[in-house]
């Protein structure tokens, strides 16, 4: 269609008071597949958000990035194939275009952040993670394999990158120190040296679904309501963000 | 424009003089293209921010529910994009706004003395706001939270660190 | 006194930060820290051999010296330490600006073991962003604002993109 002017009335979503996203509600002819798209988003946004704000590594939205990452493919590849089209009979196409760009760029900016937030706390916490799997292969059941986390591409980075740099420290001057002296993952002395995240760092948090029991930070007891705002320490809800009932703002 | 299939959404076909909703990045591509006027959310009219400004300075304790969780990002873009399609006058809804954002602020500034080391309430403060305010008040509960845990030891958090001891 | 060649490498290291670019690698005093601790564990070792290899609990001053030479060597460990993962972490950002590992100009301040450090991480960054080509991992950490930003031109077709607008 030609007539691309004058479309009027471009309502925006900005009604209700609960928008948590610019995209709920919006009006489509709702097949599962374009629910799915949308929760995708929505889901996207708060993994990019409760990683950004949380003191420890979650865990790697396997599906949900592979999701996206082929619905990223299939709008470059329109972009793509309709930019060498004969563009010049049709303005709808460049509008078309321009749409479709800028909500990728949207798109691969929050997907950008989301892996190189990890990358930068697999690098600040490498050892603790490495060594949550050998405790855990040791039969200490507390344990958790931090490890199972994190992507095989993210595995194969980290492990790599210790690699390296344990090369760097051994080639430089650990090699030349007493043997006692020589690891890493040393805590004689009081002082450990395996940086490990602090889980008690204050987040903040919106309550998404009431939790009934009320639940302890510190000497107080607090009751989760929906709606409800709180910066409190992380791990008095670390497990209320998995479970979904609390996002991380 | 025929219906435009999108990661986030499949954009339905817009014809003229028909309303829809689209996510604002979109409306404000739309806008600034001159292919769409913009409904403003009933929330930026004059007389609803006077109310909600009334509200904030009636009500100490709290922070008025009348006001969506982007708020100030909203109103932003709104204000500098499409302030043509505002249903009052720009003068008067820019300046609302800005009353609502001090008055907001000197409460948020109030509470601040409540800051404690275990968790504070902050309902209805919008999504902008607590980003003002979350390098302070991460700084003050983490001190605080230091502090306690030197005086009154809790069994099971045995915190803390060592970490700032070199470079 | 102990602890004092340490403390250099630690300024240094304060410095460091405040640079834009990386200073020269401090390959003396490196060595001599190592040095430092050598002699530290070799006369510690000496006096605990006089001792049994125990460490000598009714002696209380001997064991105070043995435990203060320890602190010491620790203490200079994580200087070590502290030092080299400041600037390693340096070369990692170098890796992720994309920097040519050949280039003379970058090479200059680095010794031979960071230089292959850095190379190392460079290879491994090319294979990792290999994974996800498609959201360009080093691309902009700033959200796209203006809504004309990277646009891309696709071989011959110039006359699209500028066309948006």
């Amino acid at each position: 269609m030609n007539d691309t002017t004058d479309i009027d009335d471009i309502i925006n979503n900005l009604r209700d008071d609960d928008i948590s996203n610019l995209h709920s509600g919006i009006e489509i002819q709702s097949s599962l597949d374009d629910s799915f798209q949308q929760t995708d988003l929505t889901d996207l946004k708060k993994a990019w958000l409760a990683e950004r704000m949380s003191p420890d590594i979650l865990a790697f939205q396997t599906s949900l990035i592979d999701r996206l990452m082929d619905r990223i493919r299939i709008q470059a590849a329109y972009i793509e194939e309709n930019s060498m089209a004969d563009f010049h009979n049709s303005g709808d196409i460049k509008m078309k275009l321009l749409i479709v760009e800028s909500e990728l760029e949207r798109i691969k900016f929050l997907v950008r952040g989301y892996l190189r937030t990890r990358l930068s706390k697999i690098d600040k916490y490498t050892i603790y993670i490495i060594q949550s799997g050998e405790n855990q292969q040791e039969g200490n059941a507390d344990q958790f394999d931090l490890r199972l986390l994190l992507s095989p591409q993210e595995i194969q980075y980290m492990e790599r990158h210790h690699r390296i740099l344990l090369n760097l420290y051994n080639t430089q001057f650990l090699s030349a120190l007493p043997a006692q002296l020589q690891r890493l993952d040393d805590s004689s002395g009081g002082i450990s040296m395996v940086e490990e995240p602090d889980l008690d760092k204050p987040v903040f948090i919106r309550v998404l679904e009431t939790v009934e029991r009320p639940i302890r930070v510190g000497l107080d007891e607090i009751t989760l309501e929906k709606g409800n705002i709180y910066v409190l320490r992380y791990s008095a809800i670390s497990k209320y963000l998995i479970g979904g009932e609390v996002e991380l703002i | 424009m025929d219906s435009l299939k999108l990661i986030g959404l499949r954009v339905p076909k817009m014809s003229p003089m028909v309303q829809m909703q689209v996510p604002l990045w979109l409306a404000l591509i739309l806008k600034k293209q001159a292919r769409c006027k913009i409904v403003m959310p009933s929330w930026l009219e004059e007389e609803h921010l006077r109310q909600v400004y009334e509200r904030e300075t009636t009500v100490q304790d709290r922070f008025s529910d009348q006001l969506p969780w982007r708020w100030m990002e909203l109103s932003q873009s709104l204000l500098a994009h499409a302030s043509d399609d505002l249903k009052s006058p720009l003068a008067k809804v820019r300046s609302l706004l800005q009353d609502i954002r001090e008055v907001r602020l000197a409460k948020a500034r109030a509470g601040i003395s409540e800051l404690n080391e275990s968790h504070v309430q902050m309902d209805n403060l919008g999504h902008m706001e607590i980003n003002e305010l979350r390098p302070f008040a991460i700084l003050v509960m983490d001190q605080l939270r230091r502090i306690t845990s030197l005086t009154e030891p809790e069994p099971d958090h045995d915190d803390d660190d060592y970490d700032n001891d070199d470079v | 006194m102990y602890g004092d060649i340490a403390n250099k490498l630690i300024q240094d290291a304060k410095l460091t930060q405040m640079l834009e670019t990386l200073p020269l690698y401090q390959e003396e005093l490196v060595r001599s820290i190592v040095r430092e601790v050598r002699d530290l564990h070799r006369d510690t070792e000496a006096v605990l051999a006089r001792y049994g290899g125990e460490l000598p609990t009714q002696d209380r001053k001997v064991a105070c010296w043995i435990f203060v030479q320890h602190l010491c060597m620790r203490r200079n460990k994580r200087c070590l330490l502290a030092y080299q993962r400041l600037r390693s972490t340096r070369l990692d950002a170098m890796a992720w600006n994309d920097v040519d590992t050949m280039d003379q100009e970058v090479l200059n301040n680095l010794n031979p073991n960071e230089q292959d450090y850095l190379r190392d991480y460079s290879e491994l960054l090319v294979d990792y962003k290999g994974e996800w080509v498609d959201v360009d991992l080093t691309g902009s950490l700033e959200p796209p604002r203006d809504l004309f930003i990277d646009v891309r031109v696709l071989k011959d077709a110039g006359e699209i993109q500028t066309e948006y607008g």
